[in-house]
């Protein structure tokens, strides 16, 4: 809990900066450490570079999947199954758009 | 007797009350568990008699009758006393929602549907929705309305009954297969153990049955009808689920003999009740029965002659292996076994068993036009649709072909998954199943009961998959529950795990 990337994204929480974000970046996190890879280092700092390509995490398509899983017991929802259409978020702002987009309303 | 001229005689037709009414009356036929430990029921030969030769068997002579009967001595009763005399029997399965036992009801084309107290539910809706079927209460056997004479009627000399069996739907909507009683026991026969001379389980009974299924699906009707042929009593426990009180009920009762599914019996062996089981005969079946659970049964039940059956309610009994060692000897698919012959297509599973006489009720089984399908192809044989391997001398079973999680275009058996995580120490149960993803199509999830603390067991299961599954097999998400949910058949239960959907 004192990794600073951690402090970083409870901070981001802490200040209301952007909830989805964290959440996002702490799941991939989580899911690199379970599966021995390292991050990217634009993942990994404090300030994650936003439109770097989500390729260059590290993380492959069941990477990401189960990203979205954990997010969704997270959450309470998978923009990816809610969708008909398939999406393909290729950066770090774009998947979390994809979130807050599909949040449901408060 | 041989054991081929024994199951000549065990599948002669009209067999089940030739079986028991040759017995003295005062039989003991099966003893049924009850919420009071003193008011244990005894059921004997005579209890049968008078039903069979009672009003309501008769008013259901030459008709198509649907059980719904909640207390399982009462199926068992009704099983014995209306073989030979109604044209057909439904068992209706116990889990299944109003509509869907309508649905079956309706499909097996009942003329009369027998309910139980606590059925009412069944009648209602069977009474308002059927108003031309004729529900009888089976606790007022003495007050049985007459029916209108059927075509067919008077019961002068017994009829082969149709018996028919739901499929138990773990992986869709359950169908109707229709059997002979002759089918249904070609592999019963009469069990004989060699009796121990220092041994206490010679003491007590020659052979005595727990029923640790529901006696409505093929696996439980093939230890009733296994108790039966066999002179044995038939326990019934207050659940067929593996707890403490249906242990302990076993126990009680000098129980010898059970059947039961790995999952089942790995569940059992968490409760310290299953230590006092003096087993003489133990026998597998419903799943893969792997080197792991074959191994821990032999260590706790050393007396206990282990074997795994293979059979499903569509194909029935195919084979047994008794040499305690898990999948089958290769050597099984150049000579039949048990009568069976084995082929393996595709790494796909084939048998055709010598007769083959089972059907699947689908739409009415006469009159419109359809015709019940034959569950064989047209030359005898049935894809049972479980993958093979051969393993040098061995084939062993790897999954269900239609069980298989499609991740991202790669296909994972979870018993594989399974298999590999209870590899793991202080793992005692573990599920895997697919998730859907909107990714990868879906992922592989697993549940895991364990003994130790969490962490520590997820991270040693983690490990242990790392290095021994290539990572689209590993799970994504691992979880540790408190318990499993075991389905009706006795099965790990892959839709009703808990999570999210």
């Amino acid at each position: 809990m004192t990794e600073p990337q951690r402090s970083a994204a409870a901070e981001a929480m802490e200040s209301g900066a952007d909830p989805i974000l964290s959440a996002v970046l702490e799941e991939m996190r989580r899911v690199a450490q379970d599966q021995e890879i390292e991050l990217g280092a634009e993942f990994s700092g404090s300030t994650p570079s936003m439109d770097v390509p989500l390729l260059e995490s590290g993380l492959d398509s069941i990477g990401f999947a189960t990203v979205v899983a954990l997010l969704e017991e997270r959450l309470g929802y998978d923009p990816f199954l809610m969708s008909d259409e398939p999406i393909y978020p290729t950066t770090l702002a774009e998947f979390v758009a994809v979130y807050r987009d599909a949040a449901p309303e408060a | 007797m041989s054991a081929q001229a024994e199951r000549r005689a065990a599948a002669e037709p009209l067999g089940l009350w030739r079986r028991i009414g040759g017995r003295p009356a005062d039989d003991v036929l099966w003893i049924a568990a009850s919420d009071d430990p003193n008011r244990e029921s005894v059921t004997r030969v005579l209890d049968v008699q008078s039903v069979r030769e009672g009003p309501l068997a008769r008013s259901c002579a030459n008709r198509r009758v649907a059980l719904a009967l909640d207390r399982v001595g009462d199926t068992a009763t009704a099983l014995c006393a209306l073989d030979g005399i109604v044209s057909a029997l439904l068992l209706l399965p116990r889990e299944v929602s109003g509509d869907e036992r309508l649905s079956l009801i309706e499909r097996f084309a009942a003329d009369v549907v027998l309910v139980g107290p606590q059925e009412s539910d069944v009648a209602e809706s069977v009474g308002s929705r059927r108003p031309d079927l004729a529900v009888r209460s089976w606790d007022a056997q003495a007050d049985v309305p007459a029916l209108e004479p059927s075509a067919t009627s008077s019961r002068t000399s017994p009829i082969e009954t149709e018996w028919v069996l739901a499929t138990s739907g773990t992986t869709a909507t359950p169908r109707l297969v229709s059997h002979s009683l002759g089918s249904l026991t070609r592999t019963t026969r009469t069990v004989r153990t060699a009796p121990q001379s220092d041994s206490a389980s010679s003491q007590g009974p020659a052979s005595c049955w727990g029923l640790l299924y529901e006696i409505e699906r093929f696996a439980g009707l093939q230890v009733f009808l296994q108790a039966l042929w066999s002179r044995a009593v038939l326990l019934i426990p207050p659940s067929v689920a593996p707890t403490e009180p249906t242990l302990r009920f076993l126990e009680r009762h000098d129980c010898n003999s059970v059947s039961c599914t790995p999952s089942w019996a790995r569940r059992a062996m968490l409760s310290a009740a299953s230590r006092d089981l003096s087993l003489r005969q133990l026998t597998l079946g419903g799943e893969i029965a792997d080197d792991s659970i074959l191994a821990a049964l032999r260590a706790a039940y050393p007396e206990a002659r282990l074997v795994h059956i293979y059979a499903s309610t569509e194909a029935g009994v195919g084979f047994t292996v008794r040499d305690g060692m898990a999948g089958f000897p290769s050597s099984y698919l150049e000579s039949s076994v048990d009568g069976v012959e084995l082929d393996v297509r595709d790494g796909r599973l084939w048998i055709r068993p010598p007769e083959s006489d089972q059907v699947y009720l689908d739409g009415a089984p006469t009159g419109d036009g359809t015709f019940p399908s034959h569950v064989a192809d047209e030359t005898g044989w049935i894809d049972t649709g479980d993958l093979v391997r051969r393993e040098g001398e061995r084939h062993v079973f790897l999954g269900r072909a239609a069980g298989a999680i499609n991740v991202g275009g790669s296909k994972v058996l979870p018993e594989e998954v399974e298999a590999t995580i209870l590899q793991v120490e202080g793992v005692e149960e573990c599920l895997v199943r697919g998730r859907r993803s909107g990714l990868t199509g879906e992922l592989v999830e697993a549940f895991v009961v364990g003994s130790s603390s969490d962490d520590d067991l997820l991270a040693r299961v983690k490990e242990h998959c790392r290095a021994h599954l290539p990572k689209y097999k590993r799970p994504a998400l691992l979880r540790a529950v408190d318990e499993l949910e075991l389905a009706a058949a006795g099965k790990k239960s892959r839709r009703a795990a808990g999570g999210v959907e």
